[in-house]
């Protein structure tokens, strides 16, 4: 079989983080190549670099025998290769063929008027090859998330009669909002059009890419750790080698006070958000750390939100501290003592354009001002400076603007924030060290340890395995909005990084 | 201001066939801001009917139509610029201008100029240079259609001040004012014309490529420009086919008056940009179209014609006006709301 | 992040003082083209016609500051003026002041409604406008009404202070009075942080609503005290009577220095976007001016004072 696609020595940094260290793959014309592996292994990165949607900062692609330069998704167009991902690409209030001819409308214009027949025609000959029976002239806001893949798949298709010669098609998690049926339509069309083009098919879920991939890779720090034909895959092996070097630097937690774990100041029962979390119940001790962990799409974040008062429709009851919380909303969720770092830093996280000091104090500030709501800043600067002296946030001063420190540090200033408040019971950490390099990660962590040391309970979802194993009690895996395992008494007596996997993936 | 995403379509629930409670609570919701202002429409014309004997004669529905002609045109030029999710202040000043130098130009009271017919192509070009301006700026100053807009309008109003000589000038010829008198099937020739440029407006909406991607546009910009697609041209294109619009508006003031005034203009940017929003033509972008402002027209103008038909405070109007559209865009928008949904 | 016209650090500086700049420019030419006006007396004189639109500028700072439009302020203003003087007879000077309150309790609700309702502010205040517009002609049936002289509060807002008009202490007061509520209060500080980043000052546990609500009461209240303003300058009402004062409003607030986006600007920036405003609208009538050319010349300054002072990378895609 001829290489259809060939990567070799890819690198690409984001600031701080190293998201691909010297990756080589070879696709087979052909073939269906499976991307297996955690968050943060560097699988959706390898991939948008072949999309052309991020630039190498070092090695080379190559198509069949000549290098290629992909500096744009219409230069990987027109190199053959098209990425499926969740509706990225599409625009909801336009029809289904005029998506699908978004990058190439003139055909069917002539004077800036739309010929509708010829497009329709067209249309209805590209749809045909996903089977995928609708009236082009549906607005893509109507169909259902399983109809808009095939519409993005056949819309990658498109590329055919460019290209003149086989395609390489990406599908990034494309399954993660598919139901079981419509994930077996997708790869039925997988199927179909494996013969003449090559499929690089990223996904969490173990079971899929062994039902679709002929050859699966497995990727881990983002590096290229191994790769497995089909039929010599075993399961067992590729988790343990989907945890990689993270089961080296743990320092293990001193197992804490068993007489702390008495008081409990959180209890979840049956709660559940539709589309995201399906009756998950929990409970936690002062004092405890909480570990949540699943992959994207897993709910482990959205029960947190809803703890915080951020979920706009959910079931279920909390208790806090013994007595029933209703909160709708964060500032009720603060006022009793409860605080949140989200995953979205720039947009949920951080005030932007705004001062470091400006930033810690927007949460707790008030508690250190007068009765008035006068503000003192001598008292809060501080407070604020030791915070940064403490958790060793680089910047020139306090007065420096937030949007230019790098990602971790802007992180413990959102940190820094819910550390000022004197009366905080609960915080809880939403993949609190996503992007971070690892000096700010263990920063981060020491911290963490720190304050449940002091009483405070913290409920994280982590990004990775060493971080729920390195911090937590008590761990609960979660997958599709449920929770899949738990284990108790984590520093002790720590499952396996394989148990773990397994129950989220 | 970017297009407003559907929540409705969650993950696990799918779009179509969603089932339970909250999904046909959600359809009624979507339902109501597709068709909920032509059936508010319909609404209005019957409960007015009923309650005014008056309301539905003949006479009065042709002055309802009168009435629509000038806020119609208008209407037409922002929506093309509101699907693309931006603004455009500027039509007040615009159209007053245009009234202006018609009046300046074609026989007229103060001056000896007379170009005719000229006069009408003479402020189409002078809208869209104005419509030029905003979009030419806006898109490669890059700064808020709102500032270049306001900036705009307030130029085009001073210049009409400029423009205007000492006295006010008069029409002496019917060349211009024969629009507004002349009737074809009891309905004068304004309302004709603006019947004929909202069927070619609604025709470039759905057929052309501007409408097509204007409103992609307003929906999603980065996936457009990432597609190779050339957002800036669409975007200079709608600010001076608005610019367009507003002057022809201008026309139509000065048929009905006769006269030139530089505040002819004032007082015809807030109805019509409510009746748009009213109609489903939303601010943020990629929703509603001509046919849906036509129809936000239709209803301020009846709600306006019926409120004093049943005898309503003809003082009180704008009262009236102003808790219907909170009402109407709040209907039309209720199933968007979501805790981190921020509006400004 | 540098725009379109000069380099990071230029602009930085630019922004801080840009509207500093602007009025020193402003003054200079109005220097040249109307030496008269830069006297006491004429100077003194301006302000006190102008307080009303000093005083609306100043309070339509803060929804502007969260990024958020306040349309109705002038028809407000007619109104509060209006209600004012019909008052008068039975409550005299209290009446003032129960309309004021009763303007801030308006203005706190349109606030709430915007965020409960999730309508744009634009639209919101845009009915607001209506609704004043409407109840104001309605009482008056669309007349005038006035008011007798002889009640405190109005005889003593027309009055003066050691040489200084009342209702100019009045603005400066309360300019003051918000400017130190910017600089040294918590809600202050949520102000800015929420028209920086909504999103992030609501998961910080600050209460949306409750901010939004004060920021549309304080432009209400401020609207409603500049209508009773202009009623002690003219002893008469009408539906009208603040209408001219919407767009220099605007103008005034955005030349000043206050970006439309929000988080960024003071009260402070707004007073001299305000002197700014009134010295183009006299300035240019006095040089000899067309009084018409005053639009145009605000126009020009709009544009050129954002296009110099906005950041555009916090815009992000600019609509």
């Amino acid at each position: 079989m001829t290489t259809a696609l060939s990567l070799a020595g890819i690198s690409k940094r984001f600031g701080d983080v190293l998201a691909l260290d010297d990756v080589s793959v070879d696709l087979k014309e052909g073939e269906v190549l499976g991307l297996i592996g955690q968050n943060g292994s560097g699988k959706s990165t390898l991939m948008k670099i072949m999309a052309g949607l991020h630039r190498p900062d070092s090695g080379q692609i190559s198509i069949g025998s000549r290098i290629v330069q992909l500096r744009s998704p219409l230069d990987a167009a027109r190199a053959g290769i098209g990425l499926v991902h969740q509706e990225q690409s599409l625009i909801g209030s336009l029809t289904v063929a005029e998506n699908l001819f978004l990058d190439k409308q003139s055909d069917f214009a002539r004077f800036g008027l739309y010929r509708w027949s010829p497009m329709r025609d067209e249309a209805k000959r590209q749809l045909a090859k996903v089977e995928l029976d609708v009236d082009p002239f549906t607005p893509l806001g109507e169909l259902s998330f399983a109809k808009r893949q095939m519409v993005e798949l056949a819309k990658v298709l498109t590329l055919e009669e460019l290209v003149n010669g086989h395609l390489v098609i990406l599908f990034d998690e494309p399954t993660s909002v598919l139901n079981p049926p419509d994930i077996q339509g997708l790869f039925a069309q997988i199927r179909r059009i494996k013969h003449r083009s090559s499929v690089v098919f990223v996904s969490h879920r173990m079971d899929e890419i062994l039902d679709i991939s002929d050859r699966v890779l497995v990727m881990s720090d983002g590096r290229n750790v191994a790769e497995r034909e089909k039929d010599r895959v075993d399961v067992d092996e590729l988790y343990e080698l989907m945890v990689g070097k993270q089961r080296m630097d743990r320092v293990k937690r001193r197992p804490r006070d068993a007489h702390l774990s008495d008081r409990k100041v959180l209890e979840v029962a049956n709660m559940s958000v539709p589309g995201e979390v399906s009756n998950v119940s929990l409970s936690m001790a002062a004092g405890e750390i909480l570990g949540l962990i699943g992959v994207h799409g897993s709910g482990a974040d959205a029960v947190l939100r809803t703890i915080f008062g951020m979920a706009d429709k959910w079931a279920g009851a909390i208790q806090f501290e013994g007595k029933p919380l209703k909160v709708d909303s964060p500032a009720a969720a603060v006022a009793k003592g409860i605080g949140y770092l989200p995953s979205e830093r720039k947009t949920e996280g951080m005030v932007r354009n705004t001062s470091v000091a400006e930033n810690a104090a927007i949460a707790f500030g008030w508690q250190y001002g007068s009765r008035l709501g006068l503000v003192s800043r001598q008292r809060e600067r501080g407070v604020i400076e030791s915070w940064v002296a403490k958790l060793q946030i680089r910047t020139p001063s306090i007065d420096h603007q937030i949007d230019l420190l790098s990602g971790g540090n802007q992180q413990k200033v959102v940190l820094t924030k819910w550390l000022l408040g004197n009366s905080m019971k609960l915080l809880m950490l939403d993949h609190p060290t996503r992007g971070l390099d690892p000096g700010a990660r263990s920063d981060l962590f020491a911290a963490v340890r720190e304050l449940a040391d002091k009483g405070l309970s913290i409920l994280l979802v982590g990004d990775t395995l060493d971080e729920v194993l390195s911090l937590s009690d008590e761990i609960l895996v979660m997958k599709d909005g449920e929770i899949t395992a738990s284990f108790s008494d984590v520093q002790a007596s720590p499952p396996s990084e394989e148990e773990l996997v397994r129950a989220m993936v | 201001m970017s297009g407003a995403s559907d929540p409705t379509f969650s993950p696990r629930s799918g779009g179509e066939g969603a089932r339970g409670i909250g999904a046909r609570v959600g359809r009624a919701s979507k339902f109501l801001q597709s068709q909920g202002p032509l059936l508010a429409l319909c609404g209005l014309v019957v409960l007015f009917s009923l309650a005014a004997p008056n309301f539905a004669s003949l006479g009065n529905l042709v002055a309802i139509l009168e009435a629509s002609a000038i806020p119609a045109v208008i209407a037409i030029g922002l929506t093309f610029v509101l699907l693309q999710a931006s603004i455009d202040l500027s039509l007040e000043g615009v159209a007053s201008l245009g009234n202006v130098v018609i009046a300046l130009t074609v026989a007229n009271s103060v001056n000896a100029m007379d170009i005719g017919l000229w006069a009408v192509p003479l402020v189409v070009c002078l809208g869209a240079a104005v419509g030029l301006f905003n979009g030419l700026i806006s898109v490669y100053a890059r700064m808020p259609s709102l500032i270049v807009t306001l900036g705009a309008w307030l130029m085009t109003l001073g210049l009409a001040s400029l423009l205007f000589p000492g006295r006010t000038p008069r029409l002496s010829g019917d060349a211009i004012t024969s629009l507004a008198i002349d009737k074809t099937f009891g309905l004068s020739s304004l309302v004709c014309i603006a019947f004929a440029l909202v069927i070619v407006a609604i025709l470039v909406e759905k057929h052309s490529r501007f409408g097509r991607i204007s409103r992609a546009i307003g929906e999603n910009e980065s996936v457009l420009r990432m597609s190779g697609i050339r957002v800036n041209r669409y975007k200079i294109a709608a600010f001076t086919l608005a610019g367009i619009c507003f002057a022809v508006a201008g026309l139509f003031l000065t048929a009905r008056l006769g006269l030139g005034n530089a505040r002819s203009g004032v007082g015809l940017l807030f109805p019509t940009i409510a009746a748009c929003v009213v109609g489903g033509t939303l601010l943020s972008g990629g929703h509603g179209g001509v046919r849906q402002s036509m129809i936000g027209v239709l209803i301020l103008i009846t709600l306006k014609n019926g409120l004093i038909q049943i005898g309503v405070d003809p003082l009180l109007q704008s009262a009236v006006e102003g808790a219907v559209i909170i009402i109407a865009v709040s209907a039309a928008t209720w199933h968007l709301r979501s805790k981190t949904r921020v509006i400004k | 992040m540098s725009n379109a016209f000069m380099s990071n650090s230029n602009r930085a500086r630019v922004q801080k003082f840009g509207s500093l700049i602007v009025l020193v420019i402003i003054l200079v030419i109005v220097a040249f083209a109307a030496p008269n006006l830069l006297r006491w007396q004429a100077l003194n004189t301006l302000l006190l016609d102008n307080a009303p639109l000093m005083l609306v500028i100043v309070g339509l700072t803060i929804p502007i500051l969260i990024g958020c439009l306040d349309l109705s302020v002038a028809a407000l203003a007619s109104f509060a003026a209006i209600c004012g003087a019909m008052l008068s007879p039975s409550l005299g000077s209290f009446g003032g002041v129960l309309v004021v309150l009763g303007a801030a309790g308006i203005g706190g609700l349109q606030g709430y409604l915007i965020g409960r309702l999730q309508i744009p502010s634009f639209v919101m205040t845009l009915s607001a406008l209506g609704i004043f517009k409407g109840l104001s002609l309605f009482l008056t049936s669309a007349n005038m009404v006035g008011i007798k002289p002889g009640m405190a509060l109005y005889d003593g807002l027309a009055g003066r202070t050691a040489g200084i008009a009342n209702t100019v202490i009045v603005v400066l007061l309360v300019a003051a009075i918000l400017q130190f509520v910017l600089r040294f209060t918590t809600l202050g500080r949520n102000f800015y942080a929420f028209g920086s980043s909504e999103l992030a000052t609501y998961a910080s546990g600050v209460r949306r609503d409750l901010v939004r609500s004060i920021a549309f009461a304080i432009s209400a209240a401020c609207a409603a005290l500049a209508g009773l303003m202009l009623i002690s300058q003219t002893m008469f009402a009408n539906a009208t009577i603040a209408d001219g004062m919407l767009l220099p409003a605007l103008v005034g607030v955005v030349v000043g220095g206050t970006a439309i986006s929000g988080g960024v600007g003071s009260v402070f920036s707004s007073l001299i976007g305000a002197i700014i405003a009134i010295l183009i609208r006299v300035g240019v009538t006095l040089s000899g001016f067309p009084p018409s050319s005053q639009d145009v010349a605000f126009g020009m300054v709009i544009l050129i004072a954002v296009a110099l002072t906005t950041d555009r990378a916090k815009i992000g895609i600019v609509k």
